[in-house]
């Protein structure tokens, strides 16, 4: 469920399709736009570290390759960030059934990260 | 002026006696005759004559001076299926004159070699076959080390004509006015090659994208674009890591891709490609350390050992394993769960196949997971992955603009 209208001036709402890019490609910056590592760092981390509750929409973009969204999310954690902050204070939207597999990714990925490390 | 008895004539004595003989046969007026011509002059004429002969030689002889041409011929099964050994051989004595003949210097002047491709004698070709052909094309083309011509044009099959300018290759053979095969029996849709040397999704969702606008109704699939990033992604970040010793010598145009899809009515069929010229998937998998203790168990025994030696592994084998790792395994390395998800395409489409022609591998697996491989003779130079999709699975009701993005 979408976060109130109150709750959101205290929250960072980002749509990946309308505020990134529809077509969210590639691991690294130095590898083309649309990366993870672009991602991460100009939207994910600046709002998290403001001590945001960050929410991500993932609807409306044309996929998200494993690349994208291991280096954006698990990714978070190799930049510093605790699991359980995580778990905690960003939260996943689908936007429609077929993102749902994606959200999951992004959990799984960012739980392997946090246990590698 | 006429030279005293014994005497060795001068030369423009000569000169003025060859054409007082002539004067009859070729009824030069006889006042002409007694002109004297000068040394000056004499000289003039004589170098003149010189170069109009020496011209004339050239002229018949076809030649131009420094420039070499080679030409090359491909056979007349042109498939990585069927006549692999041959088609990649071609592909290699290419590369192999391109390198070796690369425009150099010579007296001073750039000389630009010449290789005239001739593909008359080919009777059948695949769409694989002829995308790798064009990125080939393509690179030569973008180095400008050597001119490609087509050879004999008019002799080329129909399908071929089709292929080739369907991809757009011809502009890079500089051919610009675009030759209509004079037959279209066959209704492929196949879309011109793209390329590039960045991750680019909006290119990569076009491969999709303009294969709907052609009237194709099938709804995009996530997945496919996810398999295709992936496929992209893979050629930027390992493909071109290392320097495979056999190929070294052929230059290289950046981290290069190519990528088209088409439907195939003949398999009533989505199929896409990615190419790369890179070293081929088994290359890199082995030098990375993480991969070998993944690798083991699926390679047992034997083979495991040679390849700790150092001993060539069948490519083919290795790429098969790969896909079972990326599969099977859940604490994957970054470079499995791409793999997996390449694979992924047609596991959830549920029907087709992902084949992958990389270095000396050619592996087919189904939707369920089946794979069939066999080595090829030679290296292909890259890889080619395809993923063929049938498109009775991705065709959605007619009219449903949920599919849109941008409504």
């Amino acid at each position: 469920m979408l976060p109130c209208e109150d709750q959101l001036v205290m929250d960072q709402k980002i749509s990946i399709a309308e505020d990134f890019t529809k077509y969210p490609s590639g691991r690294y910056r130095r590898n083309g736009p649309g990366s993870g590592e672009e991602f991460r760092e100009k939207f994910l981390l600046p709002a998290l570290r403001a001590g945001r509750h960050v929410w991500v929409a993932f609807g409306g973009a044309y996929g998200y390759p494993a690349s994208f969204v291991e280096e954006a999310f698990g990714g978070l954690i190799r930049s510093g960030q605790q699991l359980e902050h995580l778990e905690r204070n960003l939260t996943l939207e689908p936007g429609a059934a077929e993102y749902e597999v994606y959200v999951a990714q992004a959990w799984r990925f960012m739980r392997e990260a946090s246990r590698a490390a | 002026m006429i030279a005293s008895k014994g005497a060795r004539p001068k030369r423009s004595e000569l000169l003025i006696r060859n054409w007082a003989q002539n004067v009859d046969q070729h009824h030069i007026p006889s006042e002409m005759v007694l002109r004297k011509i000068s040394k000056e002059d004499e000289r003039r004429r004589l170098k003149a004559g010189f170069h109009r002969h020496k011209n004339q030689l050239l002229r018949k002889s076809k030649q131009r001076i420094g420039l070499q041409s080679t030409a090359l011929r491909a056979p007349e099964i042109f498939r990585f299926s069927t006549n692999g050994d041959q088609t990649i051989q071609f592909l290699r004595n290419l590369r192999r004159v391109a390198t070796v003949q690369r425009r150099s210097l010579k007296r001073g002047k750039w000389v630009w070699p010449r290789i005239d491709i001739d593909l008359s004698k080919i009777r059948q070709i695949s769409i694989p076959a002829a995308i790798v052909l064009s990125a080939e094309f393509q690179r030569w083309s973008l180095l400008k080390e050597v001119q490609l011509r087509p050879h004999r044009i008019r002799e080329w099959d129909s399908r071929v004509l089709r292929l080739f300018s369907d991809l757009g290759t011809f502009e890079l053979l500089g051919i610009s006015k675009r030759l209509e095969p004079t037959s279209r029996s066959f209704e492929l849709v196949l879309l011109p090659l793209r390329s590039g040397t960045k991750n680019d999704g909006q290119s990569i969702a076009a491969l999709q994208e303009d294969l709907r606008s052609l009237g194709l109704l099938f709804d995009r699939r996530s997945y496919i674009f996810d398999g295709l990033s992936e496929a992209v992604s893979n050629c930027i970040d390992h493909a071109y890591s290392l320097v495979d010793v056999g190929e070294a010598a052929v230059p290289r145009v950046g981290l290069r891709w190519w990528a088209t899809s088409c439907y195939d009515p003949e398999t009533e069929s989505l199929r896409f490609f990615v190419f790369d010229q890179g070293v081929g998937i088994s290359s890199t998998l082995i030098r990375q350390r993480d991969w070998l203790p993944l690798l083991e168990p699926i390679l047992k025994g034997v083979e495991s050992v040679l390849v700790k030696a150092g001993l060539k592994k069948p490519d083919c084998e290795v790429i098969s394993a790969a896909f079972e790792v990326g599969r099977t395994r859940t604490k994957q390395s970054e470079r499995g769960k791409g793999l997996d998800q390449m694979a992924g395409v047609v596991r959830e489409v549920g029907g087709g196949y992902i084949r992958v022609l990389s270095g000396r591998g050619d592996v087919r697996i189904d939707a369920k997971g089946k794979s069939n491989s066999r080595e090829l003779g030679f290296h292909l130079g890259g890889t080619l992955v395809e993923w063929s999709v049938p498109y009775a699975a991705l065709r959605g009701p007619i009219g449903d603009g949920s599919e849109d993005l941008d409504s």
